[in-house]
């Protein structure tokens, strides 16, 4: 994912655009290893991560689609940015279909399958 | 280019004419790729940018009604199997919905790849539509907003979601194009930008005297070329859609109205 900083880069409200943005990788942090809730037969949603989506804009999609509070979608997208991956979802194929269907359409790296793993 | 801001129920940017040029052709040339027929302005836009023969006397819709691009919703699951694209870049937008299970991702095309595409296509339209600075201007003036300094790129808040939506998908693709696959190769996008940047101050300063001592064959240096202009397109939309990500986030936190309006 990627995390536009700094100064003359930063896009608040009516700034400037100076032509160039610095890309920053987050240092390491400690997370919370992802507890499972997921039995074996069920059917997980996990997004990927890649090098274009914005930290932002992945906060936005876990809260704004799946409903999650601001720090929880926080959480899961630093999983994603730092472990390359995150569980988003839990259900029957179906609805993690569904899902998957969703976070192509936000543009986000999305696979569904069974069990935690 | 200025970043978006709030403005009542709208989000407005500053794009100067060739900024909106540049990402309309680009918003074009992706929606293309998703199969969709070349954008193009409405009948009733007298002034045109002259990029090519524009049909005239199509009725509103009028290739289209013969032959619907959107076919019924019943119809638009395939019963049969949908090929994964070959284009790297439209897989990208329309991933494989399965790393290990072929039925998974044979089945999950078979039951959204119609719905996926006709989503973005109109996304991107939207987003077109939107960059089309006749438009705006007329929008802008009956928001009361100043049309004069710059051509203001002016969304309602409740299509913001989609817009930022539309813009990622562009990214997608130019970040495909330009070989993009980890993180370290962002960073090194944007030092080369730097650099590139740089040395166009030079050359300013030289005066012309900046491909003299240039020996790469042509086919290396046209190629350097077009991946710098994606790039900084790329790099472009990336910084636009960040200034956005702000206010959208805001707007969760439930900041929307008010806090912003008294900062000027």
């Amino acid at each position: 994912m990627v995390l536009t900083v700094g100064g003359r880069a930063e896009a608040v409200d009516g700034s400037t655009y100076s032509g160039t943005v610095p890309v920053q990788t987050l240092p390491e942090q400690d997370v919370r290893v992802e507890e499972q809730a997921a039995t074996d037969d069920a059917w997980v949603t996990i997004v990927w991560n890649d090098p274009v989506n914005l930290m932002t804009y992945v906060s936005y999609v876990f809260r704004s689609y799946f409903g999650y509070p601001a720090l929880e979608a926080e959480r899961l997208m630093r999983q994603v940015h730092e472990q390359g991956r995150a569980v988003v979802s839990t259900g029957n194929r179906e609805q993690m279909e569904t899902d998957v269907q969703a976070m192509h359409e936000f543009g986000l790296w999305a696979t569904l399958q069974q069990g935690g793993r | 280019m200025r970043a978006f801001r709030p403005a009542g129920g709208y989000y407005v940017a500053g794009l100067d004419r060739t900024e909106r040029e540049v990402f309309a052709t680009v918003v074009a040339d992706v929606a293309e790729l998703l199969g969709a027929e070349r954008f193009r302005a409405e009948a009733s836009d007298g002034e045109g940018s002259g990029d090519g023969p524009v049909p005239d006397g199509a009725p509103d819709g009028g290739p289209d009604a013969a032959h619907p691009g959107v076919p019924p919703v019943l119809l638009r699951m395939s019963t049969g199997r949908v090929a994964p694209p070959d284009d790297p870049a439209v897989r990208r937008l329309l991933p494989d919905a399965s790393r290990d299970d072929d039925e998974v991702t044979a089945e999950f095309r078979r039951l959204t790849d119609a719905d996926l595409r006709s989503t973005k296509i109109a996304r991107l339209r939207d987003l077109w539509t939107a960059l089309d600075g006749a438009q705006d201007a007329v929008r802008a003036r009956r928001l009361g907003l100043p049309a004069d300094d710059d051509e203001d790129l002016v969304v309602p808040r409740g299509d913001a979601q989609a817009l930022a939506a539309g813009l990622t998908d562009v990214r997608l693709v130019l970040a495909e194009r330009l070989g993009l696959r980890t993180e370290e190769d962002a960073d090194r996008l944007y030092e080369t930008l730097e650099a590139q940047a740089a040395a166009l101050d030079d050359a300013d300063e030289l005066d012309e005297g900046a491909d003299v001592d240039d020996d790469r064959p042509a086919r290396e240096i046209v190629a350097a070329e077009v991946r710098a202009y994606l790039g900084s397109v790329y790099a472009a939309l990336t910084w636009l859609q960040e200034s956005l990500m702000a206010l959208l986030l805001a707007d969760l936190d439930g900041g929307a109205d008010g806090a912003r309006t008294g900062l000027d």
